[in-house]
């Protein structure tokens, strides 16, 4: 399998006033296609930067991202991000329409989008709320539409940055089904990002583990899938990230300060 | 619908006590005409109402539609620059606390009694508030938004046409009913301050006349026809649209 995304070297700096907060330093990185991968870390570890980066809505200060040899410069549908917020679709249009507008805007051609827009909301499990607005729908639901709208612009890499944080614990458990099966069916390789190490160990192939705004390595999940919380080896394999992730975090206090200092640079 | 038709049978009952307190005969017909002398004078009027009427909403329209392409001119500015939003906030800042009429004298001096005048009280009155919806429109869309539109490669005008406009509507509109509010003051006031040159004039300069001449069941016809195009405009239009955009999306805001 080829590399798709390679991350060289990139470093993002934000300035507000004089100061000056480093959001990623040199951080290398390559997936290869249709690969699952986790970026875990504390909050303000700037595995958030690090998907903006990729995504082109935040310029690097230093290094190269390319996608399948092209460099990466601006946002793009090839690189489709699912946000955390519940208020990424828009308000304005049906989920039919909020997809059908995507594929309209990308593929700018009209073709038979209605039928492939109830393909997606079929594919996340929505066929019956084509005609619903945004507001009429659950956090998951609304997250899931997200999902098949990113889905509809055929992206080479799926973005995704925290998408189920504001979700429950039950309905994220139904949602991580629905994503498994739909990233098997299509193909379509994602980053995920969260700081759920439990999310990352249930869905992904490999774990980025982040801390302060640096790369601190990263772990190959081996575990078989469907994966099953109960086994002895998923324990292990979740006190190694654990263990991992409280070596390179360090104390609570640093952590903390970190935090606020990403926060600041917004 | 309903809304329109209880504000319908709430004037009816202002006519009813209207008429009970004139039969008691404590005040002279000349300053508390009877609901069917006002109904005449509305009848034997008829076409210099609806010239007066067509003349104050021709000139607003105007005036608004100047506005309302100043305004959007404002906003796109002040959007594209920290300078530029700090002049135009600025200018608010200063501009937005004077009643429009308030500026009628110095519209006189620049272009003297006549239409000219008005158009400029009008647009005065009208852009200020535009400027601040817009503006808190623009600035209220949610980020996910505007970045899912920027993901799928959209920039600039077509960024603005397809995702900012959409997303700030309930401002928009907002903003579109005060502005329309303060026009429709500003014309009427500003005709009422001097009248009309030239034989022009619209429902301010009917309103003047009127009383000039002491002919009070003239005077509340012209109030009537202001007051049922008020209602007319909020309920018909407005409420319209509202219906179908704001309320249909629950983007509503108040």
């Amino acid at each position: 399998m080829s590399e798709l995304l390679t991350v060289s070297n990139i470093t993002k700096v934000y300035e507000s006033g004089k100061r000056k907060v480093v959001g990623i330093q040199d951080i290398s990185f390559s997936v290869k296609k249709g690969e699952f991968i986790s970026v875990i870390g504390p909050s303000g570890c700037g595995k958030s930067t690090l998907l903006r980066c990729i995504a082109g809505f935040e310029k690097t200060n230093k290094g190269s991202i390319s996608l399948d040899g092209e460099k990466v410069k601006k946002p793009g549908p090839n690189r489709f991000m699912v946000f955390q917020g519940l208020d990424q679709l828009f308000p304005w249009l049906t989920l039919k329409e909020n997809i059908v507008f995507a594929m309209k805007v990308v593929e700018k051609s009209q073709g038979n989008l209605e039928r492939k827009a109830e393909y997606y909301l079929e594919l996340v499990g929505l066929e019956g709320f084509r005609d619903f607005y945004p507001y009429q729908l659950s956090g998951g639901m609304k997250q899931r539409a997200s999902i098949a709208r990113a889905l509809s612009v055929r992206p080479k890499l799926l973005l995704m940055d925290e998408p189920f944080g504001s979700l429950d614990a039950f309905t994220r458990r139904t949602i991580h089904q629905m994503l498994l099966k739909v990233w098997q069916k299509t193909g379509v390789t994602i980053i995920f990002v969260t700081h759920d190490m439990e999310e990352a160990i249930d869905l992904s192939d490999k774990i980025l583990i982040f801390s302060k705004g640096r790369l601190k390595g990263f772990i190959e999940n081996h575990l078989p899938r469907p994966r099953e919380r109960n086994i002895s080896a998923y324990r292990s394999f979740l006190l190694r990230v654990s263990n991992l992730l409280e070596e390179e975090t360090g104390s609570l206090d640093s952590e903390e300060l970190s935090a606020a200092e990403a926060t600041l640079a917004f | 619908m309903r809304d329109f038709i209880s504000k319908l049978a709430f004037l009816l009952v202002v006519a009813i006590v209207w008429e009970v307190i004139r039969l008691t005969g404590h005040y002279s017909e000349l300053l508390l005409p009877g609901i069917s002398s006002i109904a005449r004078a509305f009848w034997v009027e008829r076409t210099d109402l609806l010239g007066k009427t067509l003349f104050s909403l021709k000139i607003i329209g105007i005036g608004l539609l100047v506005a309302i392409s100043l305004a959007l001119l404002a906003t796109i500015i002040s959007m594209s620059g920290k300078v530029f939003a700090e002049v135009i906030s600025n200018l608010m800042a200063i501009m937005h606390p004077l009643p429009g009429i308030a500026i009628l004298p110095v519209a006189i001096l620049w272009f003297g009694i006549g239409v000219k005048a008005i158009l400029f009280v009008i647009v005065f009155s009208a852009l200020w508030p535009l400027i601040n919806h817009f503006y808190s429109g623009f600035r209220s869309i949610p980020v996910n938004q505007l970045e899912a539109g920027r993901n799928l490669g959209l920039a600039g005008w077509e960024l603005a046409l397809k995702v900012m406009l959409p997303a700030s509507f309930p401002h928009i509109l907002s903003g579109l009913r005060t502005g329309w509010a303060r026009a429709w003051q500003a014309s009427v006031a500003a005709e009422l301050v001097f009248g009309a040159a030239g034989g022009q004039g619209g429902l301010g300069w009917y309103l003047y006349k009127k009383r000039f001449m002491m002919e009070t069941p003239g005077v509340f016809a012209g109030m009537l026809i202001i007051v049922l195009i008020g209602i007319a405009v909020e309920y018909l239009f407005f409420a319209g649209i509202e219906n179908r955009t704001v309320r249909k999306w629950k983007t509503i805001i108040n």
